[in-house]
């Protein structure tokens, strides 16, 4: 709530007058460093930075009132910040007058911030910019956060304060993403993730709703590899598609990636860019919404005609690609990297690992896959197998007598509704 | 290959190097330890000319040579100077069914390096030697392998085929060994 009213007062502010008058905002883990070391938190200490940044000045500072104290040592690894409010006599007692030297008395910076960055010794401040100050909404704020905006305490007060209007009718489009995919599409096979590899040949179909780790037959496959998770991450040539070793696959042509904070990126794998060709549009689900693996998790739309794609695992959504949203050929173009489609705060993803390939089973699914593309060419191309050349870019506008249905059934296991 | 016809035709479409045959049945010999013979050219594959790509479709070769009788040939390696393609691919060094009959090499991409000079006739001989017995081994029913030395890695480029081994991995051996018993 304090987060809350703080950005909000900031907000109206902005509404109101058209600039920050900017309250001294302390952080979570500010404020438990801060109390720890006896400083009283007086709010709000309301300041109002001019253009230029770096010509920091004040306006307006309000007395910090002592409300109760607590005597414990300050740590030296226990630091203050420019813009917070402290006892300058304690804090000086402890780290020397050199720590402080461009603060006033009420953490208020007295020299240019470039300079004071460089002149506070052992303070951590980040190189860059605060993306609610590179947005436009604020004038000035470094992150100190490590850019970990999920868990930053100010962005969250910012969302909420900004409310409706950086995400209008957020819940009601959610409800109606899901309800519109449910509606129109449909998942056309749940085949056994070995059977689509070509590893086994019976049984057909997943009777255990992807549940791998409860699945008899996937344990008794497990115990006969030995997967090999490389760590190099470049490219792998399996009969002209390009995979990423150390990615993980859906048997729906959706590629993940484990991000070093533990959310996942997903995309479209090369195969599916190389077949469906630059998609005209891309509908992807809106943050918040809820994917389970298995479900459909995105559209692609090539001149009107729909593949949907399977949600390779399951979670909520906590980032959209805007970049692909705005130039779907993105996806087509760099599938791995820039072509990155959401991210997702995973709900289960050790056990729907289990339901992913990596390694060889990657290799040996991929190699399947491409037979499976030359047969709905006809009889005649059934079991081919080339050596040399690479597949050919947007095989579905190559080929019209291809049929986008049975393409899609084929080959990412979806279908529209009709 | 049934264990009475272990026989390996190496067939020319058109006026292929007799060289090249040559090494490519020495080297389905040596490697696979199976006879191999080469045959009377066969006519060029008009048939199969794609007059949009100006390439021949392997898989129509293919079909025709499937529906062909070679009483003492078990599989037949068909070798011809032209450009090949499947429908889906820019083009193909090799092409051949797997587990099926009749498999494919074209000479028309290994005479020229990936920059554009012209190899040594070595480096040629060895590229369609190496080309064949991977089609071989599809007719064998091998599949691709991950292993980038065996010679049962798909090649995108030149560059790759020349990287390949004549030899196979071990898993390929294996099955290999298990085909051939």
């Amino acid at each position: 709530m304090f987060y809350q009213i703080l950005a909000l007062s900031l907000h109206i502010n902005y509404q109101k007058t058209n600039e920050v008058r900017f309250p001294t905002e302390v952080s979570r883990r500010e404020l438990s460093q801060l109390s720890e070391i006896e400083v009283q938190i007086s709010v709000p200490t309301t300041l109002r930075f001019t253009a230029p940044l770096k010509e920091v000045t004040i306006m307006k500072t309000n007395e910090h009132k002592s409300k109760k104290e607590k005597k414990k040592d300050i740590g030296s690894k226990r630091l203050i910040g420019i813009d917070q409010p402290f006892d300058y006599k304690k804090v000086v007692a402890v780290t020397g007058p050199e720590y402080v030297q461009n603060l006033q008395h009420d953490g208020v910076a007295s020299v240019f911030y470039e300079k004071l960055k460089k002149n506070i010794p052992g303070y951590y401040l980040s190189e860059d910019k605060c993306v609610w100050m590179r947005a436009g909404v604020i004038n000035f704020r470094m992150c100190d956060y490590d850019y970990d905006c999920y868990n930053c305490p100010f962005d969250r007060a910012m969302i909420s304060a900004m409310g409706e209007k950086i995400a209008p009718n957020k819940e009601e489009r959610k409800a109606s993403w899901l309800r519109h995919v449910n509606e129109k599409y449909k998942v056309a096979a749940k085949p056994c993730i070995h059977f689509v590899s070509g590893r086994i040949s019976s049984p057909e179909e997943c009777s255990g709703n992807y549940k791998c780790n409860h699945c008899a037959v996937h344990e008794l496959l497990d115990k006969e590899t030995h997967t090999e998770i490389s760590v190099k991450s470049g490219y792998k040539n399996v009969s002209g598609y390009r995979i990423v070793e150390n990615y993980f696959y859906h048997f729906g042509h959706s590629w993940i990636h484990i991000e070093d904070d533990g959310r996942i990126k997903v995309g479209a794998d090369d195969f599916s860019s190389k077949v469906l060709g630059a998609a005209n549009a891309i509908n992807l689900p809106p943050e918040g919404v809820f994917l389970r693996q298995g479900e459909i998790g995105y559209v692609l739309t090539r001149d009107d005609k729909k593949a949907p794609i399977q949600s390779p695992v399951s979670g909520t959504v906590c980032a959209v690609n805007d970049k692909v949203l705005n130039q779907p050929a993105v996806v087509h173009d760099d599938p791995y990297h820039d072509g990155w489609l959401f991210m997702l705060d995973p709900a289960n993803i050790k056990f729907d690992l289990e339901g992913l390939y990596s390694g060889k089973e990657c290799f040996q699914w991929m190699e399947k896959e491409s037979q499976n593309l030359h047969e709905l060419l006809g009889p005649g191309y059934k079991q081919l197998a080339a050596t040399g050349g690479e597949p050919i870019d947007d095989i579905v506008g190559h080929f019209p007598e291809i049929s986008w249905d049975r393409l899609v059934k084929t080959l990412f296991r979806t279908t529209e509704k009709y | 290959m049934t264990p009475n016809k272990k026989q390996v035709g190496v067939v020319p479409l058109g006026d292929v190097p007799g060289t090249v045959l040559k090494v490519i049945a020495e080297h389905i010999t040596r490697c696979f330890k199976v006879t191999a013979q080469i045959l009377s050219p066969l006519e060029q594959p008009e048939y199969a000319l794609d007059e949009r790509r100006f390439q021949y479709n392997a898989a129509i070769i293919i079909e025709m040579f499937e529906s062909m009788h070679f009483s003492d040939h078990d599989k037949i390696i068909a070798v011809l100077n032209h450009d090949l393609f499947i429908p889906i691919f820019t083009h193909v060094f090799g092409e051949a069914r797997q587990g099926g009959k009749c498999g494919l090499v074209s000479l028309f991409r290994l005479t020229k390096n990936p920059d554009g000079s012209a190899p040594p006739e070595s480096i040629v001989l060895e590229r369609a030697a190496k080309i064949a017995l991977h089609e071989l081994g599809h007719l064998l029913d091998l599949l691709h392998c991950e292993h980038e030395k065996c010679l049962m890695h798909f090649s995108g480029g030149i560059d790759e085929v020349d990287e390949m081994s004549f030899g196979l991995c071990e898993y390929c051996s294996i099955y290999l060994h298990e085909k051939l018993r």
